[in-house]
């Protein structure tokens, strides 16, 4: 998508500069500015004029063309993937709008100058409607693209309502961010043109908004490197969703971002009417414009009030008095509001993984437990794994210790998002939670706890067992478990740690919370172990479920009790093992 | 300023640099077409410019349709009033004649959509584009954009008419078309037409200025432009190095202009004729040689 973006500017760039050179002298032309005696009848029927002009512009109906396809790459995960949410449907909508509005600032920048292109000027120098109204009529043909903006961003949310299963409903402050900045466009790109103009102004200007953005969109990284839920976000123009996974944990000032939004866009336009001179309503408009901006701006990045910050940080340490419970077959399934719906996705899983176990698997532990807690780490806006507390409003991450965020309680816990592979909308059917019950059914950790602490089981029979169940339990299992040693297996043989040692987790939105650094060649057992009927090996195990949940008990031994194959020899051992 | 005076110009002047573009010009125009003349560089088109209120003088009083330019509410009065044809007129070459004229005739004030049509469509009929006027101007033939931008000019039928070299690049027929548009125009309203062709001058023009290097060289009816020229014009079967400027003509003979020798063939000079006797006069002095006669 970059390279088709970047494709699209070097194309108008090489097109604005090797336009013919202007025929017109404008510095001969003489002043012509504001008149007491102006008439602003004109301003409708040039607005309208003018509308017409910038909707049948090539570059804004390439990005118009161009938006239904961001608007499917921007929701392709959120709405079309698992347990699509209309907060990030919303969100992305408003974000797919964004190159939109890049092509509008070069449209109506080039609109703008065309008098200036075509050597029109000194003919409309001499006549009665001045510059001023010319420039007011040009930055109100905003309506236009901004509604062009919002009936394709309308259609798009009839297009994902369709799906039945979307949690919430519509987010029309966040939707309505996109036409905004498309609207803001229009002032830039006239401003622009009025103070600087030379075409391929319109055309850096477009790049600059890009750069701006990008500066403020990740203020994780250089000039700010704060944390990605820092408040500073909003004051670039669109605000991504943190990391954090639920609204209850994310605050964002949807009404006032669109004010300071809107006060952005009318200093733009003050701006692009100054150049004829600072009359005193333009100022006085200028004025309010900016005092609007500094104080939705300075509204949108205060801390989070005291009360806030305790309920986010109860919301975290105290689940129980949060999330509501139920019990099916003696298995205890928590979840948060707004994510009931998931236990029962939890529950089949659960079923289907404890049912290719033998029934001691069952009975040997306390009852199990099922419950919902936020992640230990989480994807950013680069798509690579990044600690949750930075998610977090920074009050908040600060009084939250990892300890009492993630305690080690033996529980399977889900998390906030639908598990996934990295970059991919893949339904993997909760196969990541599967391996987090079958830890649970053999005596490991199911989810780590405090710092992302794991322990390494390698060479055990029991990280096979639950593996091998995970996999069982789940359609499509064995696929799942093989693509799990394709996406990353460290230099040590762990899969998928986060640990470093080669894994990249470029890609991983909710990447898979395990309690268990498992090895490779215990996967390599497990899928050896796949190749039997499941009824077989949980019989096997069943007769000797006591030794097989040995800790001493080898991997390579139950692999040559299958009679399936399997390593050579046990790994070698690294990290703390579990108990 | 007399009541049927439509512009006045006292003592003028427009420099760039060192240059005088327009130096210390005093006139005085009323209903009816005024020509001006004058070689590349004379200041026609400074001249034109002020006047349509888009360059301001550095020195002297201006007033227009009764108006000062120099104020910005006298400067709109005289743009609401004004149709103007400049020098190098630009076109949006993508719009129709119909949808760019429509879109001056807005910025002339024209905010009725049905009165401001039924215009449009009046002055692009005027200069003969009824039949092509939804055609994109890019597709029309360059005589043809020149009739679009002389529509515009007559949109809201203006009381004066400023038009720079309204005329070149148009066929006989168009040229014609164009005089008698203008003629009609001229019988209520001030016409003041910057051209190159005397032809132009001689069939349209009460009255003709010619210009040069920034001062004004003759004022008054082309008929006593011709007057001067009286017994300077001659023809010979040879060129006579005494004369300004000399050219073959269809008989074989050559038609001169200067001093003639005596017992010279004089014949009745033309427009042209006395207006290139006086750009030589003007720019060597009596003795000296005429410069070709060009254009711009």
């Amino acid at each position: 998508m970059e390279l088709l973006v970047i494709a699209g500017v070097a194309a108008i760039v090489w097109r604005v500069l090797h336009r013919r050179t202007p025929v017109s002298r404008p510095a001969e032309i003489g002043a012509v500015g504001w008149c007491s005696g102006t008439s602003w009848r004109v301003l409708p029927p040039l607005a309208r004029a003018g509308t017409r002009s910038l909707l049948r512009h090539p570059a804004f109906l390439a990005g118009a063309a161009l938006t239904p396809l961001m608007l499917w790459l921007a929701t392709a995960d959120t709405a079309f993937g698992s347990a699509p949410d209309w907060r990030d449907i919303s969100l992305a909508i408003a974000l797919a709008l964004v190159p939109l509005a890049w092509l509008t600032i070069v449209a109506v920048n080039l609109i703008a100058l065309r008098p200036r292109r075509t050597g029109t000027d000194e003919l409309f120098a001499a006549l009665p409607t001045p510059q001023p109204v010319r420039t007011t009529a040009l930055l109100t043909t905003g309506i236009g693209p901004a509604t062009v903006a919002a009936a394709l961003a309308v259609a798009w949310v009839g297009v994902v309502a369709t799906r039945e299963d979307v949690r919430g409903s519509p987010d029309w402050l966040e939707i309505a961010v996109g036409p905004l900045i498309v609207a803001g466009a229009v002032t830039v790109g006239v401003a622009v043109a009025r103070w600087l103009p030379r075409p391929i102004f319109g055309v850096l200007a477009a790049i600059a908004t890009m750069l701006i953005q990008a500066r403020f969109l990740d203020v994780t990284t250089w000039p700010w490197d704060r944390a990605a839920g820092d408040p500073l976000r909003f004051l670039g123009f669109i605000a991504e969703a943190t990391g954090a996974g639920t609204a209850a944990l994310e605050v964002r000032p949807a009404g006032w971002h669109l004010l300071y939004l809107f006060g952005l866009v009318v200093v733009m336009a003050a701006v692009a009417l100054v150049r004829d001179g600072l009359r005193p309503p333009i100022a006085s408009v200028l004025a309010v414009a900016v005092l609007v901006v500094t104080g939705a701006g300075w509204i949108q990045t205060r801390p989070l009030s005291p009360a806030r910050q305790a309920e986010m940080v109860s919301y975290l340490t105290d689940p129980a008095a949060h999330q509501r419970c139920e019990t099916t077959d003696g298995i205890r399934y928590c979840a948060y509001p707004g994510f009931t719906d998931a236990i029962g996705d939890w529950r089949e899983r659960v079923e289907t993984t404890l049912g290719v176990l033998p029934p001691v698997a069952s009975e040997w532990r306390d009852p199990l437990e099922v419950t919902q807690r936020a992640p230990v780490i989480v994807g950013n806006s680069d798509c690579s794994p990044s600690p949750y507390e930075a998610s977090l409003p920074p009050p908040v991450a600060e009084r939250v210790t990892p300890a009492a965020l993630w305690p080690a309680d033996d529980h399977v816990h889900p998390g906030f998002r639908e598990e996934s592979f990295p970059c991919s909308d893949e339904d993997v059917h909760g196969f990541f939670l599967a391996v987090q019950v079958g830890a649970w059914a053999v005596g490991l950790p199911p989810a780590p706890h405090g710092s992302n602490e794991r322990c390494t089981a390698t060479g055990q029979a029991r990280a096979a067992v639950a593996l091998w169940a995970a996999a069982a339990g789940t359609p499509d299992g064995e696929r799942l478990l093989r693509a799990v040693l394709e996406q990353g297996v460290s230099a040590d043989g762990t899969l998928i740690s986060f640990d470093g040692d080669g894994v990249d987790g470029g890609g991983w939105d909710a990447p898979p919370m395990w309690g268990v650094d498992y090895h490779a060649t215990d996967a390599a057992v497990a899928l050896a172990l796949l190749s039997r009927p499941p009824a077989e090996v949980a019989g096997a195990l069943g007769e000797d479920w006591a030794h097989w949940m040995d800790p001493s008990t080898a991997s390579v031994e139950l692999a040559d009790a299958a009679g399936v194959g399997g390593p050579a020899e046990a790994a070698a051992r690294s990290g703390s093992p579990c108990p | 300023m007399n009541s049927g005076t439509t512009v006045e110009l006292d003592e003028v002047t427009k420099r760039y640099g060192s240059t005088a573009a327009v130096d210390g010009i005093s006139l005085a125009l009323e209903r009816g077409v005024t020509g001006l003349l004058g070689p590349n560089g004379a200041g026609k088109t400074t001249l034109l410019r002020i006047i349509a209120t888009v360059l301001a003088p550095d020195r002297g009083a201006v007033r227009v349709l009764g108006e000062d330019p120099g104020r910005a509410d006298g400067r709109l009065s005289i743009r609401r009033r004004l149709g103007y044809f400049p020098q190098e007129p630009g076109y949006y070459a993508n719009l129709t004649a119909f949808a760019f004229v429509d879109y001056i005739a807005i910025l002339k004030e024209l905010t009725d959509r049905q009165e401001r049509h039924h215009e449009v469509t009046r002055v692009l009929t005027q200069v003969g584009l009824d039949d092509v006027m939804h055609k994109r101007i890019k597709a029309l033939s360059g005589g043809m954009r020149r009739r679009v931008i002389l529509a515009q000019a007559l949109l809201g039928r203006p009381e004066l008419l400023v038009l720079d070299e309204p005329a070149s690049g148009l066929d006989p027929e168009q040229r014609l078309r164009f005089r008698e548009t203008v003629s009609a125009v001229a019988e209520h309203h001030t016409v003041l037409l910057s051209t190159h062709q005397t032809d132009d001058v001689s069939a349209l023009c009460q009255r003709v200025v010619v210009m040069d290097r920034g001062r004004v060289l003759h004022d008054g009816a082309p008929g006593a432009l011709v007057d001067h020229a009286h017994g300077h014009v001659w023809v010979a079967a040879e060129p006579d190095p005494g004369a300004r400027v000399s050219w073959r003509i269809s008989s074989g003979h050559y038609r001169l202009i200067g001093d003639p020798p005596p017992g010279a063939e004089l014949v009745t000079p033309a427009l042209e004729d006395a207006y290139l006797l006086l750009l030589g006069r003007n720019t060597s002095g009596a003795d000296g040689p005429v410069p070709t006669p060009g254009r711009a």
